[in-house]
């Protein structure tokens, strides 16, 4: 799992000084966007849930 | 259908298909016929991702599941956006750096040829398998809800499909995928707003929520951890994540419609797309089957959905029972639909205590009812076993020729269709591109011209599509296809994914170490599947952590000499 990890840590160095996303300047926050807006729904769909159950 | 059903439908599918064809004759090498020339941007390469997965299955049988189970099966989507982080952030560099056709491309770089061979042989059959359910499923549906021959629907979808993605190999795949997006989902948001118009006029979009809900059809989260649960928050999240680390990081299908972007930053914006839209996307099927069951407490339904059911059973020894057990639906139902009503009334008046009451009563018929429909999925079995007693699927198609004005079953219809379409073409695509690049170049002719393998690229298309075809017309399957796909899917991922995996972050493990292990994992994984009760999600990080513990535990001991390879040189 380590391993896993600390590879994956390499590859989003490598992000900084490669390509730059064009709406944000990296590439992490492309990706916390992504992740974030998948928190959201969960949260909306959970709600949902709640006030019908 | 009506005449002018016919017109939207055979206007739409020409468009798409002319439309797509003319964009893009001409393609004579390689790089424009397999990448589309690296020339998509971000959005052609969303669409197309999205499209490649929305099969017509997803709008045949989704609608249906939630018809039947709700909206929780929109759980199964959640490990979909982090698998599009992880793939943007490890593999599309690689991918673009080695200047790959295909996935199994960089196997060989990584490992050896063999691993590549094995790699690319597992999606062959994985893939060829569900090319012809991909053009089946919809086929056998539409065939017995609209009376047209089975042979005929299959051929319409196949030779259509083939034709355009022979002639404009990956280019025209892409393209015809963003129209058929824009049908697919324009169809469901006008199927969406007709249902809410079709309710009595009385009932609102509020009290549509309200009805759902109090039959348990707007569970979409459920934080509680049951192994034996499908669909939950964590065998979404958990189990998800892996299928579709495999399904969008080493399929070929969806690869090589990322492949197409014309630069890293394009491919990995075209999948940061199908994360954020991918999850809504698919609650907004499921809540229009919501809808449908909604409607359906208004209007009776029929109690077995598959025209043929009912028929066989009605002439049958069964009848007298058929005929009792639909005069105790009609009660049931009336006697359900008046407490519906009773039921929005006490909401209105916010009389809590009898809405409760009433809520609960609603509840204990709906249960009643399906006892009721049990029973006659029973007799339609007995009547005659070789008919499907699963109609869910049959649920949102049974709705549209019933109740939909002219013209709006047309455009249905091209939704469905255009969704076979979409994916099936991506699968040939990838098929052809596969046993071409990964297999006849690399083992067979590697220095003929780009000429040559174009037209190699051709002839694989038309004989994978003609066994898909052959498949799709003269099998016949047990009734569950939908879930067929997807498991066929899980049996075969999750050893594809554990290579891939070890192969981008376990660097001390190689090549004949990762290689005797999937051949191990995957008969394991097979082994498991007909011999337990394993849920079929789970297979897929079963697969991942056998591959990487059997590859561990061989390269510690039998294979601790072997040499380290590195990945930097581009495979042949």
């Amino acid at each position: 799992m380590g391993a896993v990890v600390a590879n994956l840590g390499k590859f989003l160095y490598l992000d900084r000084v490669n390509e730059r996303p064009p709406f944000f300047r990296r590439w992490r926050t492309v990706y916390l966007l992504v992740l974030g807006n998948l928190l959201v729904l969960i949260v909306l769909f959970y709600l949902l849930t709640l006030r019908y159950a | 259908m009506s005449s002018l059903d016919w017109v939207v439908l055979g206007g739409t599918l020409l468009f798409i298909v002319v439309y797509g064809v003319w964009k893009t004759h001409g393609n004579r090498d390689m790089d424009n016929y397999l990448r589309g020339g690296n020339s998509m941007k971000w959005w052609t390469v969303g669409l197309s991702v999205m499209a490649t997965q929305a099969s017509a299955i997803t709008f045949l049988s989704t609608p249906g599941q939630a018809f039947e189970d709700g909206l929780r099966f929109v759980q199964f989507y959640f490990g979909l956006p982090l698998a599009m982080v992880i793939i943007s952030i490890t593999f599309i560099p690689i991918y673009y750096r080695l200047k790959v056709y295909t996935a199994y491309e960089y196997l060989e770089s990584r490992f050896d040829v063999r691993t590549r061979v094995l790699g690319a042989s597992i999606f062959l059959v994985q893939r060829a398998l569900s090319a012809g359910i991909t053009i089946y499923a919809p086929a056998i549906i539409l065939s017995s809800a609209l009376g047209w021959p089975l042979s005929s629907t299959s051929l319409v979808i196949g030779v259509v499909v083939i034709a355009y993605t022979i002639s404009g190999g990956t280019k025209a795949v892409s393209q015809t995928q963003k129209q058929q997006m824009a049908v697919m989902m324009g169809g469901m948001v006008v199927a969406g707003f007709m249902i809410l118009h079709l309710l009595p006029p009385e009932i609102g979009l509020l009290d549509a929520l309200e009805v759902a809900g109090s039959m348990g059809r707007l569970n979409a989260v459920s934080f509680e951890f049951d192994p034996s649960d499908r669909y939950n928050v964590w065998s979404g999240v958990l189990g998800g994540v892996f299928l579709f680390l495999s399904y969008f990081g080493t399929d070929q299908s969806q690869v090589q419609r990322y492949l197409t972007g014309r630069s890293i930053t394009e491919s990995r914006l075209g999948l940061m797309m199908n994360g954020l839209l991918k999850v809504p996307m698919q609650f907004f099927i499921l809540f229009v089957g919501v809808l449908v069951f909604v409607f359906y407490q208004f209007y009776q339904p029929p109690l077995f959905f598959i025209e043929k059911g009912r028929e066989t059973v009605q002439t049958s020894a069964y009848a007298p029972e058929w005929e009792a057990l639909n005069e105790n639906y009609d009660g049931l139902w009336n006697q359900k639909n008046t407490e519906i009503y009773q039921y929005l009334e006490y909401l209105e008046l916010d009389d809590a205590p009898a809405a409760g009451l009433s809520r609960q009563k609603i509840k204990q018929l709906s249960e009643e009812e399906q006892k009721l429909k049990q029973s006659a999925k029973a007799l339609v079995h007995q009547a005659d076993p070789s008919l499907a007693t699963q109609d869910y699927d049959y649920v949102f198609i049974t709705f549209i020729l019933t109740y939909f004005p002219e013209g709006l079953v047309g455009l249905l219809l091209a939704v469905i269709l255009s969704a076979a379409m979409s994916s099936t073409a991506s699968e040939l695509n990838a098929l052809s591109t596969t046993a071409t690049v990964d297999l006849y170049r690399r083992l067979w002719k590697p220095d003929a011209s780009d000429q040559h393998y174009v037209l190699v690229s051709r002839g694989f298309t038309l004989l994978w599509g003609s066994l898909a075809l052959l498949f799709a017309m003269f099998a016949s399957l047990a009734e569950n296809l939908i879930e067929l796909v997807n498991i066929i899917g899980s049996v075969f991922y999750g050893p594809v994914l554990g290579i891939f995996i070890v192969a981008f972050y376990i660097r001390w493990i190689q090549a004949r170490a990762v290689f005797l292990a999937a051949i191990v994992t995957q008969g394991l994984v097979i082994a498991l599947f007909f011999t337990t009760n394993v849920g079929y999600l789970w297979l897929n990080p079963i697969g991942v952590g056998l591959v990487i513990g059997i590859a561990s535990l061989l390269q510690a001991t039998f294979f601790r000499t072997d040499p380290a390879k590195t990945d930097t040189e581009s495979p042949r």
